[in-house]
């Protein structure tokens, strides 16, 4: 049970922090190439992960040590994607293709 | 980067965070990397004092009765007065016994509750004893290590505010490291990426490292809280002793002798239904021991709460009754919840490892500022001031490179010398601090002969001291990796893996700062 949420938990601030990422001019560019993406759709779609991250640390650690682990988690997958848009960008595309604009 | 002053208010924040990040950021790269330690002290402790890896009592309850006749008997025929003990938990798995005499005498004893028998003190100071005294006092002798660390704070939160001041876009930051540029730009990029995304736990873990010891600054002796700071905080810091502990004086005729144990048993079960979770004893302390006078103050610590021990039950140790239950005051369920942030007491190994993490991530920060500086003065002021940016140079190797060159030794040197032995009369723990200060001494001098190629050099040499320690700890004590997994030694596990991080990461820094085309005088 601890461990399921845990694991929801990492996805969920994964995705949010890809999304946010990729809603940045800059990054999208270097991960999928020339071409805008749907920012506003990523945008709504990666702060509401940022707080379920939050709501299932809370749901497994209570209220004060679930707080600090989803700050804490947010943190450490924000380190995550930087490395990856740095270092392996390409590795971020798939998450990119849904938000692509067609013909660009 | 504006060397004079300037009137408007961005560049002016711009110029205290530069000056106060040049004058300062040696001094709190080492308290944050002590700190970082500090993280896992005791699991240091375990690593270095090799007799203390027991394995976890499975509950820790001991017969505290018979530590007081281990305690009577470690000093024969002299009159125990005073005993505080630290219960046994899963990351120290012993308790430990600070004894007073009626002469005055003081001992300190390590005792495996499962056996009920003594540990020899180990002639190591660890974690506990070195590195985290250099993290909150730099081991200097009074008030002034406090005082400095206490400024040092201050400064790191002027450093924070200004440093959010004078970005424009914070957010962008996130994201934004580009390692294939320059060294100015992406040592900045590091500095800003460690500084924004960890700046939550930073900016908290400043504050409520002030805020440990509130009452110790409170307690200066003119100081008298203004009627205007409200009355639950004026009768909180006025409070005759700021940490609101029971004290009484001894009646001079003999009493007492109510058995312990269930004192504390009862202790706990009050603060289970308080709680609604289990709150063991972690610190007892006994005072007037065989005087009718004589106390017992027990105080919880529930490690699945943030809170650190608030709870205080005083028993009288003539009839065994409650002469004291803590209800603390608003004001100070903050303070000890700043307090139990700070200290890390609490069992739960994600947010600890999250914590040496962040940890890091501050040391980075400091680091990549420094040399953020160094790199865009070099240019400009290597002609005119070669002097000011060679000091400031070796200052940054030593006080980065070196105090991580230095904790290495302190280790290596640990594994070297066997337990008891005194090589030129002085006992190991000694010859350990020393070979720390000495060590880091060395690298000061050697980063102001071989300026920048210093940060290639140490990074060398930290990689051979880790995988030395790694070796020697498996030489000495049996215990490589694959055996502490069998043994559930998870602490030297840990200790082991860092280690080995440590010398692949100094190795990669090493081979890059070799590689690349860096003239002399760059930094990594």
């Amino acid at each position: 049970m601890t461990l399921g949420l845990l694991m929801l938990a990492i996805v969920s601030a994964l995705a949010s922090a890809i999304l946010l990422a990729l809603s940045q001019e800059r990054n999208w560019r270097i991960a999928y190439g020339p071409g805008a993406g749907r920012r506003d759709r990523m945008r709504r779609i990666g702060w509401p992960f940022a707080l379920l991250t939050f709501a299932l640390c809370i749901a497994r650690d209570g209220a004060s040590f679930g707080t600090m682990l989803g700050l804490f988690m947010l943190a450490a997958v924000f380190v995550t994607v930087t490395l990856m848009l740095a270092f392996r960008p390409r590795w971020l595309r798939p998450v990119a293709l849904p938000f692509a604009l067609g013909s660009e | 980067m504006a060397d004079q002053p300037n009137t408007s208010f961005r560049p002016s924040m711009n110029w205290v965070h530069t000056w106060a990040g040049v004058v300062l950021g040696a001094l709190l790269f080492i308290i944050f990397w002590m700190g970082t330690m500090s993280v896992f002290d005791r699991e240091i402790d375990r690593w270095m004092q090799p007799q203390t890896r027991l394995a976890s009592p499975a509950a820790p309850t001991t017969s505290y009765d018979s530590l007081l006749d281990i305690a009577r008997a470690a000093e024969p025929g002299k009159q125990l007065t005073k005993l505080t003990i630290g219960t046994a938990n899963t990351r120290a798995p012993f308790a430990t016994i600070h004894a007073t005499y009626a002469d005055k005498t003081r001992r300190t004893l390590v005792v495996d509750t499962i056996t009920n028998r003594l540990i020899p003190e180990p002639a190591s100071l660890g974690g506990t004893g070195f590195l985290y005294p250099m993290h909150i006092n730099l081991i200097l002798p009074g008030v002034w290590g406090w005082w400095i660390v206490m400024f040092a704070a201050i400064a790191m939160l002027l450093l924070l505010v200004t440093g959010v001041i004078i970005h424009h876009k914070i957010f962008a930051d996130f994201f934004t490291f580009r390692p294939e540029k320059k060294l100015r730009r992406s040592s900045l990029d590091l500095h800003n990426l460690s500084g924004t995304i960890f700046l939550p736990f930073h900016f908290l873990i400043t504050f409520s490292g002030l805020m440990v010891f509130s009452g110790w600054y409170t307690s200066i002796p003119w100081y008298v809280a203004p009627a205007s700071v409200g009355e639950p905080v004026a009768a909180l810091i006025n409070e005759a002793d700021q940490y609101g502990h029971f004290r009484r004086e001894a009646a001079g005729r003999p009493g007492g002798g109510v058995a312990l144990a269930p004192l504390v048993q009862r202790a706990e079960a009050i603060w289970r239904v308080r709680h609604g979770t289990a709150t063991p004893a972690d610190y007892i302390d006994i005072d007037h021991i065989g005087d009718a006078q004589g106390y017992m103050a027990v105080r919880g610590n529930a490690p699945r709460r943030m809170v650190s021990d608030v709870d205080e039950i005083v028993f009288d140790l003539a009839t065994g009754r409650i002469v004291k239950d803590s209800t603390p005051t608003t004001t100070r369920t903050v303070q000890k919840w700043l307090e139990g942030f700070h200290l890390v007491r609490f069992d739960h190994w994600l947010i600890r490892w999250f914590y040496f993490i962040g940890g890091l991530a501050g040391c980075l920060m400091i680091a990549t500022g420094f040399v953020f500086w160094s790199v865009s003065r070099r240019k400009r002021d290597a002609q005119t001031q070669p002097l000011k940016v060679r000091f400031v140079e070796a200052l940054t190797v030593a006080a980065v490179s070196g105090v991580i060159l230095a904790t290495c030794a302190y280790f290596v040197v640990n594994r070297m010398i066997p337990e008891g032995a005194s090589p030129g009369g002085f006992p190991r723990f000694v010859i350990e601090v020393l070979t720390f200060f000495g060590a880091w001494l060395a690298t000061a001098v050697h980063a102001g002969v071989r300026q920048a190629s210093a940060w290639k050099d140490q990074a060398w040499v930290i990689a051979g001291l880790s995988v030395a320690a790694i070796l020697l700890n498996w030489l000495t004590t049996g215990h490589h990796p694959i055996a502490a997994i069998n043994r559930d030694l998870w602490a030297i596990v840990g200790m082991d893996s860092m280690l080995l991080l440590n010398a692949v990461v100094a190795i990669y820094a090493a081979r890059r700062l070799g590689q690349s085309t860096l003239t002399v005088g760059d930094a990594p």
